[in-house]
């Protein structure tokens, strides 16, 4: 039996000596698996295993003669020690071949044997059984030829004890097997609900929360939770989803696809001549470890601040020739007199913003665009749900939002309203240095002060599309009354300021009365003057006692009081009011009222002329 | 609508009756292998692989149902009770109504003096 485990018999051809498995690419690996690192190899080992296995295989060589010797001929041992040619050892193959292919020959047939007798057995019962007898036994035998009886045997007690004794502790270990797998499965799905319970606890609170969990669009079996804003532009459509996984604790880990980059925010900075002297701070807080509803929040505001900048840099383009810039990371918008407002990304660090005087714009202009942009998904949000305009096929790519619009509208208009109270004010010190009344009424972003405010989303609207409206009053002596309304709207028809300019009087002057549309601040500026120096030689031919008319609707005047002919000139500029006066062969004389301080009347001036 | 409601429900109901069935039945076929009355080993061991054939059987059976408790959760969230979500708060416009109004009287204060 032994003998037979260790006779490995094959019945593939003899194998030819094979290059590879010689090569010494081959040997190395072997050798190394068979007997390790060559480091330990030396010379004398090898040289010493040698002689070893010299030794025992003559050791066994000589068994195996001392074996044969007892049993063989001595043309055995001829054979043994004479070595087999060629032609030999394949008359030996070939036989052994036969040999074996008998023996497979006759198990064959034993198996046919065995098989011929179950089958005619098991047709006792089933006539399928009969199907598988060797058609040449079929002609011969009919089908429950063959009948069989259990014999009971007698088998030795001793037998019987081992044999019950063998299935009992084999089926007792088969219950105890089979019942610790249900108890570890139970422990585990014990676990495994514990943990989904806390997972949809936690799914729970985030519900009640207000936030929209959805099965993942990209992550089958996944929950999300959508923190993004349904009406975003089309590139961020896809963005605002964090996928909701269960943790190894059963509590939830947001996944959320913005987490990979750099967390930055919109930053608004006012520079002035070259250097900063404003910068918004970023909102929200920045805990070290937030929890979960506020790892969302953060998503989210990252992703708005996102969506801001990619809108901020639309509009930015449409708006080039209005004094918006942009480079590759940053929108500037230049505010005139070395003054511009930088838009760009930054991240969260406390170093980068740094603090100036004017903080506070920078601030309010950060907030402003943010809420500009919360009010554009509110109108995407109406225009979706509108129904569709009739006999309208497609729908164009959706323009830029209002944001840098409104806001550089709003900037420029206070700008400009600031200078020409500036201005308006500088004119009245001077006509109230020279002791003529003159008032100046300033109604500043008129149109933005409804009393009642409707509701939040109609005060925006007019914030955005209406042009931003200041008026200024002047009552100038002499009855002059100048209103001037002035508009900013950077969009059709005036992408600008205007200012609309009505004077009225006591009909004294024919020009330039009525209603003037006037676009530069210096246009209005050289006309404001005019109508001041105007007004004050109608001021001046108005006074009680003093006799001075106005020559040719110009701004001379003339005094003749029997002794000589007086002439003087008023003329206004932004230096202040001059008075030059003087008589026919006489040396001229000046007064100037710069406004800076209280002066001589201009009455008791004129009355010593 | 409600038809296609109606065979989810059934089709769920089914499920939890399949699942108790086999581990009820499963658990009865063990107990009915478990005696050995005489048997010889070679019965004895084809028993012990059926009783662990039904134990795996009984494990999956309760699998099942735990996979079950998850996907009538997610049916409620997403929807199929008409459970609908309103992420916007109300309280934000008026919030937001309550601070403009503030705003606008402090631009006319300030205006005005």
């Amino acid at each position: 039996m032994d003998q037979a485990d260790k006779l490995l018999l094959s019945l593939k051809s003899w194998p030819a000596p094979d290059p590879v498995r010689n090569s010494i690419t081959a040997l190395i690996p072997r050798i190394q698996q068979e007997r390790g690192s060559f480091r330990d190899t030396t010379e004398e080992l090898l040289e010493k295993e040698i002689a070893a296995q010299a030794n025992t295989s003559n050791e066994k060589l000589e068994e195996d003669s001392a074996i044969e010797d007892e049993e063989s001929t001595p043309e055995g041992q001829d054979a043994v020690e004479k070595p087999m040619d060629d032609k030999e050892r394949m008359v030996m193959l070939a036989r052994g071949r036969e040999e074996i292919i008998a023996e497979i020959q006759m198990a064959q047939h034993e198996a046919t044997v065995a098989l011929d007798f179950l089958s005619l057995i098991s047709s006792l019962n089933s006539e399928m059984a009969y199907n598988t007898l060797t058609p040449g036994l079929k002609e011969v035998i009919p089908p429950k030829a063959m009948g069989v009886e259990k014999v009971s045997t007698k088998y030795p007690p001793q037998l019987m004890q081992d044999d019950r004794l063998i299935s009992q502790g084999w089926k007792m270990e088969g219950l105890d097997s089979a019942g610790d797998a249900l108890l570890r499965a139970a422990s585990r799905l014990k676990a495994e609900s514990e943990k989904e319970k806390r997972y949809w606890e936690q799914i729970m609170s985030i519900r009640d929360e207000g936030w929209t969990i959805c099965k993942h669009p990209k992550l089958r079996n996944t929950l999300g939770v959508r923190y993004g804003f349904a009406e975003t532009a089309a590139n961020f459509e896809n963005t605002g989803i964090g996928a909701l996984r269960r943790g190894d604790d059963g509590s939830i880990d947001l996944e959320d696809p913005g987490a990979s980059r750099a967390r930055r925010v919109v930053r608004v900075r006012i520079v002035h001549a070259g250097t900063i002297t404003g910068c918004a701070r970023p909102l929200g807080n920045r805990g070290q470890t937030p929890s979960l509803k506020e790892k969302i929040l953060l998503a989210r505001d990252y992703i708005y601040e996102e969506e801001l900048y990619f809108e901020i840099m639309k509009e930015a383009r449409h708006m080039a020739s209005q004094g918006i810039t942009t480079s590759e990371d940053t929108v500037t918008i230049d505010m005139k007199a070395g003054k511009c407002i930088h838009i760009d990304m930054a991240p969260i660090d406390e170093e980068v913003y740094c603090t100036g005087e004017s903080d506070d714009l920078a601030q309010a202009f950060g907030i402003a665009l943010r809420i500009l942009l919360s009010y554009g998904h509110r109108i995407t949000l109406r225009n979706r749900s509108r129904p569709q305009r009739p006999l309208f096929h497609r729908k164009g790519p959706p323009g830029p939002l209002p944001l840098l619009r409104p806001m550089v509208t709003h900037l420029w208009h206070y700008e400009h309203s600031e200078h020409l109270i500036k201005f308006c004010g500088h004119l009245r010190d001077i006509v109230h240095s020279a002791g003529l009344p003159t008032t100046v009424i300033m109604n500043s972003f008129k149109n933005c002060q409804a009393s009642k405010m409707k509701d939040i989303e109609s005060s925006i609207a007019e914030f955005i599309h209406s042009p931003l409206e200041s008026e200024a009053i002047l009552e100038l002596p002499g009855g002059w009354r100048v209103t001037i309304v002035m508009r900013t709207h950077l969009a059709q028809p005036w992408f600008g300021t205007t200012y609309a300019v009505t004077a009225s009087h006591d009909g004294v002057c024919a020009r330039l009365m009525g209603r003037n549309n006037i676009t530069a601040m210096t246009e209005l500026e050289t006309y404001l003057l005019w109508c001041l120096e105007r007004s004050i030689v109608n001021a001046i031919r108005l006074m009680e006692g003093q006799g001075w008319e106005q020559l040719a609707q110009g701004n001379s005047m003339e005094k003749n009081d029997g002794k000589a002919i007086k002439l003087i000139k008023i003329h206004v500029e932004k230096g202040g009011l001059h008075v030059r006066s003087g008589y026919v062969g006489g040396r001229d004389s000046e007064y100037v009222w710069t406004g800076s301080k209280k002066e001589r009347h201009l009455e008791d001036v004129l009355r010593e002329i | 609508m409600d038809q296609t409601v109606n065979q989810r429900t059934l089709l769920l109901i089914d499920r939890v009756s399949n699942d108790i069935l086999t581990l009820n039945k499963r658990f009865e076929n063990i107990i009915t292998l478990a005696p050995i009355d005489g048997k010889d080993k070679n019965v004895t061991a084809s028993e012990v692989f059926q009783i662990e054939v039904h134990a795996t059987a009984m494990i999956r059976a309760a699998e099942d149902l735990l996979a079950l408790t998850r996907s009538l959760k997610e049916a409620w969230l997403f929807g199929q009770l008409g459970t609908t979500v309103n992420a916007e708060r109300p309280g934000t416009d008026a919030n937001a109504k309550e601070v403009s109004q503030a705003l606008l009287a402090w631009y006319k204060k300030s205006v005005s003096t």
